[in-house]
């Protein structure tokens, strides 16, 4: 297994310079995976073709990871190995995931630092000059490399300027302000996809060799996630409609360390990056129901709950544990704030024991963005976090060249379900992307291309209208809908069906009621939404209309696939199968695999798949952070 | 505890039509919701009513990704220092407030509808030289170039920028400069962009200039609007080394 | 190579050559103030200054200089024309309905916002000042000179005295050099900033010395006429070492 990769990149079939530039790759998005996948085919000689929603492709979501990105470099010297980056991956990811691919993402860890750095990421650095590491949930090595608190965003900005870079060699073409909203298959392999230019309405066809997403995840399905509103699973869902297997859908995490809902009308919740637990306590006052202020509460009747239950991690256990556990709390009544639905960051310790400066160095603009957020000063007031939707590990079935059940359609990044299993550590969805774009697609997608023959495709070609007239269909169902609420109130109550049913604890009646509840909202939304204004303009409510439309499906098919594994892992927990101490429960002998839902043309009866996992390195244990 | 808040956002169909100033009140703000979602309620409510709602961007919400951006009663990204016109909250106002917004106003962004806008042109001047040439798979080892801690550090400041484009929008010559030198300033602290530097000044300020930006008077507006606090001291470092450039290169 | 007009004309080289002639004619200001402050000591000491200079290599260096100052002026005056109007015309066609300032460590001010105008207001003012003094124009000023044939000194005291016992003039002179202290006040940091000669440490202490220049030639160059003003000599008396001149070696009115 450890030398697999190697070995599939020294047999794996290439396409020779003369002829790269002969295939045309629609890349669609330009996160870590896509902005990457774009910059390093257009390197090679391809023709791309790259789509994102933003104006420009610097604002993909991967801009807003805060924390770090792994990798096995020890420079540290305190024992990490690509090895041991590998085990606590697939050992965070609660044995879920597929031991090969995980491998690889190990060994390429190592690449991305020295690609990064190459290309001008001001990663934090010592003062001798070498770059600086910090530690992060579920690792008792210090792996993580970060730019301040604005990892993702350097990253993203690197990989975005290597696309730049191949845009003004004409290699890559951007498409910006580009909604996908089909794929076309030729023969059985995606060559094309459909888009609306958001700015002009016009509903484009796009024919190509290969296909690549790289759209992110869907963790707005909750409404109030730590994603950015553009967020979306459209691309990935349309894709499945027309024949890619779904993977784990229900794979969501919820991660601890967020600022707590404010009122009704928020839009969005922040995260604080993870890192904060490096220093931050996290506590509940000892009794149900104090409502004294924090620095009231004297320290014996304060509950560390996290180092009282997990000693050996702390407070840096991994997200699902640490929210679960915040949860557990709050259910007991030991929460704190408004409604009671949150816990305790406390810095107070940490300012002491190393000084107001240096705690300022470390985590300022955090501590200044909860500021303007909450009004409280966390120099002087513990911040108040709670939990929230932040991540999806499930997402398009992949093989391991990255390409889907539809040949020619590859997915890379959090699209995909592929390296995470149930639970993603932090830091390692930046590498998995850069993995996935820099080092991975480059082979792969060689390999496909050598190894069929492609007719060429035209588009004008029957499939290409047949699409486009599906999705003019689609929008025009839309906005002749003339109802009664708006797109936002839909997405809102769906919001809150997942929240409370297929959110942190998930159980089979909850479970059955959620998937009964989100089929009526969907009629509902078909019935009685109100989308303004017209197709031919910019029209954002009917950009999210369509995106909305597809979450009422997707949140049903999460539903069941949550209803389906009866067992907990990672961040799936079904309160029916825990330990005494409450931790999740896994039923290897049932479920030690991947579950891929295929389309059948109703979302009341996807057809299930099972990919099974096989342990060769690793043996699947209990999973342990005591 | 609700807010009623009087409202003059621009209104503007498409690119060339007439554009005008629209009044709106909103009677219910909660003064703990944000300066968007409270956009975002007037477009329900608009909705509702069956009128356009107010087009405007956004996406990450939380002051990284530069997609948001609103000229709120005359300053670029509204009253706070340090922040983004998403992570302003309406606590900063009172009941009874009047805000006007426009939208950034630039011939380098020209208006898309309402509050949106073009910010292309900032791509282009990142094509033209604002990037390490480094093809995937060429690096050497990360840690084989030391970078002292202070420089990477000033460099990280540069690098910090968002692309907002408030500092084009606030600057009364709608001078792209403090933008462009931010990049520049980054990859010329950096040993890494030292192969490339003198042809990434000279490029990037010719395309800057191409781009129908204004020239930069000094007003420092931009650093001030910044939500990244990005120091005219970029712009100082990026005059010198284009005059290095212009009186050196061969 | 980039070519030599592409770099002047590009923004970064505009603001150079602003800078660098506007700091030749803040030199210069500098000096014709620290001059002119002779008055103070009467007419002897300034018209034996004035005849210093006339002097200076062989008569050459007043001519030189004035044409160096010539040119720097015109350059200062079209480029910032180039940039504050034309410029900023093309790059914001649509100026906002409503305009604020964002405060913090923003430096725009009315100074620096009204460059164009108290540089106008400047251009305006030197083409008469010369006239005036230089040239002779002003009818109420007679150029006299004074002392011996071979050695004859020009009486420009007298000129200056003259022009500034009218209230009119005065009030003119008060308000451009104002105008001169609004423009220095931003223009003098801004210069360096231009040349990209600054640096986190020393420019609070470059915009403090910006500032205090500015402010210390205002009040010299508004004290001068405000002074000469209030301690006029008695004119009906004629001035007693004032000779009508054999010659008139620079071909001025008599
Ligand atoms: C707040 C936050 C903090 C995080 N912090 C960390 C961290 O510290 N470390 C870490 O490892 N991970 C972190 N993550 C996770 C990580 O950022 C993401 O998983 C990762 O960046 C995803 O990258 P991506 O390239 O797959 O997708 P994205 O970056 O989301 O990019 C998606 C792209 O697809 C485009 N797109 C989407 N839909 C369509 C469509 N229909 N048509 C056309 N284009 C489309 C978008 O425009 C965009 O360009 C964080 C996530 C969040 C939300
Ligand atoms: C004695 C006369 C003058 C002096 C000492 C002077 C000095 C200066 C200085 C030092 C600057 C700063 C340069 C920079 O920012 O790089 C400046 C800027 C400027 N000057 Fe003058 N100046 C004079 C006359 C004029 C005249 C006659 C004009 C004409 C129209 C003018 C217009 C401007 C303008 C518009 C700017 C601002 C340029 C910008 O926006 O960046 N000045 N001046
Ligand atoms: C109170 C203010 C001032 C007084 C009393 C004054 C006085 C004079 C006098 C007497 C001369 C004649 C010198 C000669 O002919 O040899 C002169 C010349 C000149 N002055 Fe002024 N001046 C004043 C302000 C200014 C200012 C503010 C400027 C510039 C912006 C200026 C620019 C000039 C120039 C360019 C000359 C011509 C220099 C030369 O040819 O040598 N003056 N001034
Ligand atoms: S320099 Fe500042 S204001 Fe300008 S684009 Fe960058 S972040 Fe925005
Ligand atoms: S506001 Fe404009 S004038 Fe220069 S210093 Fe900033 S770009
Ligand atoms: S929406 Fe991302 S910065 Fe404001």
């Amino acid at each position: 297994m450890a030398d697999k990769w190697t070995y599939f990149k020294s047999h794996a079939k290439l396409v020779s310079p003369a002829n790269k530039r002969k295939f045309k790759i629609l890349v669609v998005g330009t996160g870590l995976a896509g902005g990457a996948a774009a910059a390093s085919l257009g390197e090679l000689g391809y023709q791309v073709h790259c789509f994102c929603l933003q104006d420009s492709a610097r604002r993909a979501h991967s801009v807003a990871a805060q924390g770090g990105i792994n990798a096995a470099k020890n420079y540290q010297n305190d024992g990490d190995s690509v090895f041991r980056l590998f085990y606590d991956t697939v050992k965070g990811g609660d044995f879920r995931s597929r031991e090969a691919n995980v491998y690889r993402l190990a060994e390429l860890s190592v690449n991305i630092i020295d690609q990064c750095v190459a290309q001008g990421v001001p990663f934090a650095r010592e003062y001798g000059g070498h770059l600086a590491n910090r530690s992060f949930g579920g690792a008792q090595v210090s792996r993580t490399f970060y730019a301040r608190g604005q990892t993702g965003q350097q990253l993203l900005l690197g990989a975005y300027g290597s696309l730049m870079r191949q845009v003004h060699a004409k290699t890559v073409e951007m498409h910006e302000r580009h909604e996908l909203l089909d794929i076309v298959l030729v023969d059985g392999h995606a060559r094309g996809i459909i888009c609306r230019n958001l700015v002009t309405g016009e509903i484009e066809r796009h024919a190509g060799d290969a296909v690549l997403l790289c759209t992110g995840g869907y963790s707005t399905v909750f409404y109030l996630s730590t994603n950015a509103v553009n967020c979306n699973a459209t691309a990935i869902w349309r894709a499945h409609k027309r024949g890619a297997l779904f993977a784990n859908p229900c794979f969501t995490q919820i991660h601890p360390t967020c600022i707590p809902q404010l009122g009704d009308e928020q839009s969005k919740l922040t995260l604080m990056s993870e890192s904060l637990r490096n220093d931050g306590r996290v506590w509940v006052p000892a009794k149900a129901d104090d409502t004294r202020p924090p620095a009231q509460i004297p320290e014996g009747e304060r509950d560390y709950f996290l180092e009282r239950r997990y000693p050996a991690f702390g407070n840096l256990v991994p997200r699902d544990i640490a929210s679960r556990a915040a949860k557990h709390e709050c259910d007991d009544g030991k929460g704190v704030g408004p409604g009671k639905r949150s816990v305790y960051l406390d810095f107070a310790q940490a300012i002491v024991r190393l000084g107001h400066t240096t705690v300022e160095q470390r985590y300022g603009n955090l501590f200044a963005m909860y500021d303007e957020i909450t009004g409280d000063d966390p120099y002087h007031t513990p911040m108040r976090i709670y939990p929230a939707p932040h991540y999806t590990m499930g997402g398009l079935w992949v093989d391991y060249h990255l390409q889907s059940t539809i040949p020619g359609l590859f997915v890379l990044g959090e699209a995909n379900f592929s390296d995470h299993g149930a639970n993603r550590l932090g830091a390692s969805a930046l590498m998995q992307g850069l993995a996935d774009g820099y080092f991975v697609i480059p082979y792969t997608l060689g390999d496909y291309l050598a190894s069929h023959k492609h007719k060429p495709v035209d588009k004008d070609g029957p499939a290409f209208f047949e699409a486009k007239d599906n999705v003019t269909g689609n929008i025009k169902r839309l906005l002749d809908n003339k109802g009664s609420r708006t797109v936002r109130e839909i997405h809102w109550d769906l919001g809150r069906i997942m929240w409370n049913k297929v959110g942190m604890a998930r159980d089979e009646a909850g479970l059955k009621s959620a998937i009964d509840e989100i089929a009526r909202l969907r009629d509902e939304f078909w019935s009685n939404v109100k989308v303004s204004g017209t197709g031919e303009q910019l029209n954002k409510d009917l950009e999210f209309a369509g995106r909305v439309a597809d979450f009422l499906e997707l949140g049903e098919l999460m539903a069941r696939d949550a209803l389906t594994r009866e067992e907990s892992c990672g961040g799936h927990f079904r309160t029916e199968y825990q330990t005494e101490e409450g931790e999740a429960r896994r039923q290897d002998d049932k479920f030690m695999c991947a579950q891929a839902w295929e389309w059948t043309g109703d979302a009341k009866n996807p057809k299930l798949h099972r990919e099974e996992l096989t342990f060769e390195e690793v043996s699947p244990g209990q999973r342990s952070y005591k | 505890m609700s807010m009623v808040i009087n409202l003059r956002i621009w209104r503007q169909a498409s690119k060339d039509a007439q554009g005008q100033l629209v009044s709106y009140t909103m009677k219910n703000v909660s003064p703990d919701i944000s300066f968007l979602e409270m956009l975002d309620q007037l477009n329900d409510q608009l909705i509702k009513e069956g009128k356009d709602p107010v087009a405007f961007d956004s996406d990450c919400r939380e002051g990284i990704c530069g997609t948001c951006g609103l000229v709120i009663d005359g300053v670029a990204h509204g009253p706070r220092r340090g922040c983004t016109t998403c992570e302003l909250r309406m606590r900063h106002y009172k009941s009874g407030d009047t805000i006007t917004i426009e939208p950034f106003r630039a011939e380098g962004f020209p208006i898309i509808k309402d509050l949106v806008v073009n910010r292309s042109a900032f791509d282009r001047i990142i094509q033209s030289g604002g990037y390490v040439a480094a093809n995937a798979g060429s690096a050497p080892d990360g840690n084989a170039i030391p970078i002292g801690k202070d420089i990477a550090e000033e460099a990280m400041d540069a690098a910090a920028c968002i692309g907002c484009g408030a500092c084009v929008a606030a600057c009364p010559n709608a001078s792209a400069s403090l933008f462009t030198s931010a990049k520049i300033s980054q990859l010329a602290l950096l040993p890494q962009g030292h192969a490339e530097r003198q042809n990434r000044v000279l490029n990037m300020v010719a395309q800057m200039d191409a781009e129908n930006f204004g020239d930069c008077s000094n007003h420092a507006e931009c650093e001030a609007v910044c939500p990244k606090s990005i120091s005219i001291q970029t712009i100082a470092r990026m005059r010198r080394e284009y005059m290095a450039a212009a009186l050196t290169k061969h | 190579m980039p070519h030599l007009s592409a770099i002047l004309n590009s923004s970064v080289g505009k603001k150079f050559l602003q800078a660098i002639t506007g700091l030749g004619l803040f030199v210069f200001v500098i000096g014709h103030l620290i001059g002119n402050l002779l008055l103070l000591l009467g007419a002897d000491a300034f018209n034996h200054y004035a005849k210093f200079l006339e002097e200076l290599g062989h008569g050459m260096l007043v001519p030189a200089a004035d044409f160096g100052l010539l040119m720097f002026f015109l350059v200062h005056a079209v480029t910032g024309f180039r940039v504050a109007v034309l410029d900023r015309g093309r790059a914001r066609p649509v100026g906002y309905q409503k305009t604020g300032n964002a405060g913090g460590r923003s430096r725009k001010s009315i100074a620096s916002m009204s460059m164009i105008v108290t540089g106008v207001l400047l251009l305006i003012f030197v083409p008469v000042h010369l006239a005036n003094f230089k040239y002779g124009a002003f009818p109420a000023a007679p150029l006299g000179y004074y002392g011996p044939q071979e050695n004859q000194i020009r009486d420009l005291y007298t000129v200056v005295e003259h022009l500034f016992a009218d209230p009119f003039w005065v009030g003119f002179y008060v308000v451009v050099m104002v105008a001169l202290g609004f423009h220095l006040w931003h223009g003098v940091w801004s210069a360096f900033q231009s040349l990209g000669a600054t640096h986190p440490r020393w420019m609070p202490f470059l915009t403090l010395i910006g500032h205090g220049f500015a402010v210390l030639l205002a009040i010299g160059f508004v004290y001068l006429p405000i002074y000469m003003n209030l301690n006029q000599r008695n004119f009906d008396q004629p001035a007693p070492p004032v000779t009508t001149p054999a010659a008139n070696p620079t071909g001025g009115p008599q």
